[in-house]
């Protein structure tokens, strides 16, 4: 596997305030890294990603370029120069609160 | 003479900001700020150069706090935020048969006293209390009061279980007040070291447990500003008030049309004045409408009774509800009061309630408003 290579993490527009930018630079090898070190770099962005258990929010999707990491089979894949990982809010509705 | 009346709107689709002169009568708007959050509560903090904090939920992405100066709504989230305990598992039935939400949100933020310099506490659903002492940037839980030996009693109502009101005694450091769906109201005399439960001599709500203290579904609770001492809560079954910090409670809702209603205001100048929005109760729950009119209730003191306010506001055909954080008073005089309402409505007096106009139409729907003297 080759070494870590810097790639771009795209912040929701709601979570801007929270995250303090709209796009994170990090330097990972993998997929899980990278959303790891984004992490690590600011923890809220965790809080408001993730459940406690560490999987993402239900109506929270993350794009590694433009594939849906849910239609991966794992997070480990190898990245190279220029991807973006970009974390959306799921359009949905219908649901009767 | 005060400058400016802030009124900070919350509503499902983020947050409004209203200005006026101290007369009132001339009204700027400015946002949405914070679009596409759910602003359970914004206030002024006016202890130095005025702030905005904001309570914020999302669908997607969880609950925070939002904080940014008044002159430029440029806000910022916690890096922290208060992170609310999760459901107790014996009430995992009670959450399904009544449709009420889990979420996790934070529900309401209240400044600290002044000299207090960056303190201010969040209550949240499920109920807890947190507090920061770096201006909302950082929240701690208050473990003495979300970890009371009593817990395990606590019971949600049909809205949740949130602590939504914080009251702090401006004259005793030590003492403060939280109210908390469905559980009741409390009081620490200890600086947060220990609460004690205040809710004798309120009636509890059908299916309440019987024996102790806790069991009151307190809606809205207000410490007068000016008496020490002086309580009023709004509660499911009617509006009392307390002379004595809450030991003791009187019914005061004799005279309305209805003992229920979630929103409540106080006249700082005026102590024994508060309003009130009676709301309609019936079949299946549907009690978050008023049944046609739409009336503020105006409290004279003992002996004097109710007096409707409809002065301005809709005469027929408004079914209108207005939620726990709905209402407000600003602390001029004669207080200005203001009423959002789920219909996008706000309503406001600027003659303590004797008469109304529209401050505002078509919002989206309103969860809170509060007023501000800057």
């Amino acid at each position: 596997m080759a070494g870590p290579v810097a790639v771009d993490v795209v912040i929701p527009s709601m979570l801007h305030a929270s995250v303090g930018a709209k796009k994170l630079r990090v330097e990972a090898t993998t997929l899980a890294e990278a959303i790891e070190a984004a992490f690590l770099a600011r923890p809220v962005l965790r809080h408001h990603l993730c459940e406690d258990t560490g999987k993402l929010r239900p109506h929270v999707l993350c794009f590694l370029n433009d594939t849906n990491t849910r239609d991966m089979k794992t997070l480990a894949v190898a990245l190279k120069d220029g991807d973006e990982i970009v974390f959306v809010p799921a359009i949905s509705g219908g649901a009767v609160h | 003479m005060a400058d400016r009346v802030v009124v900070c709107v919350g509503t499902k689709r983020g947050l409004f900001v209203f200005e006026s002169s101290a007369k009132r009568k001339d009204w700027k708007l400015r946002g949405p700020f914070l679009e596409g959050w759910h602003i359970y509560h914004a206030t002024v903090d006016t202890r130095s150069t005025p702030r905005i904090h904001a309570a914020a939920v999302s669908d997607v992405f969880g609950s925070t706090t939002f904080a940014g100066n008044l002159s430029d709504a440029k806000f910022t989230g916690a890096k922290k935020p208060p992170v609310p305990p999760k459901p107790l598992p014996q009430h995992e039935k009670f959450y399904k048969e009544w449709g009420i939400s889990k979420a996790q949100r934070v529900w309401h933020v209240e400044p600290g006293r002044k000299g207090e310099k960056g303190v201010l506490y969040a209550g949240t659903a499920p109920a807890g209390l947190f507090r920061t002492e770096d201006d909302g940037k950082t929240w701690e839980p208050v473990n003495s009061l979300n970890n009371h030996p009593t817990r395990k009693k606590w019971m949600p109502g049909a809205g949740g279980m949130s602590a939504h009101s914080i009251q702090l005694d401006p004259a005793d450091t030590k003492r403060m007040y939280v109210a908390i769906s469905a559980c009741g109201a409390w009081r620490t005399d200890d600086g947060c070291k220990s609460w004690t439960p205040i809710n004798k001599s309120v009636a509890k709500y059908p299916g309440a447990p019987k024996d102790g203290e806790v069991g009151s579904c307190v809606h809205k609770l207000l410490l007068h500003p000016a008496v020490p001492g002086r309580l009023y809560q709004q509660n499911h079954v009617g509006v009392y008030r307390s002379d004595d910090y809450g030991a003791t409670w009187n019914a005061i809702h004799m005279g309305l049309p209805s003992e229920f209603g979630f929103g409540l205001a106080l006249d700082a100048n005026n102590p024994d004045t508060c309003f009130t929005v009676p709301l309609k109760t019936g079949t299946n729950y549907q009690f978050r409408a008023t049944n046609g009119p739409f009336r503020v209730y105006r409290w004279n003191g003992p002996g004097k009774g109710w007096t409707a306010q409809s002065k301005g506001l809709p005469a027929d055909g408004a079914y209108l509800s207005v939620l726990r954080e709905g209402m407000s008073a600003d602390t001029l005089n004669p207080c200005g009061v203001y009423v959002g309402t789920g219909t996008g409505h706000v309503f406001h007096s600027a003659d303590a309630g004797r008469s109304w106009k529209s401050l505002a139409e078509f919002l989206p729907p309103v969860l809170s408003v509060s007023a501000a003297v800057v």
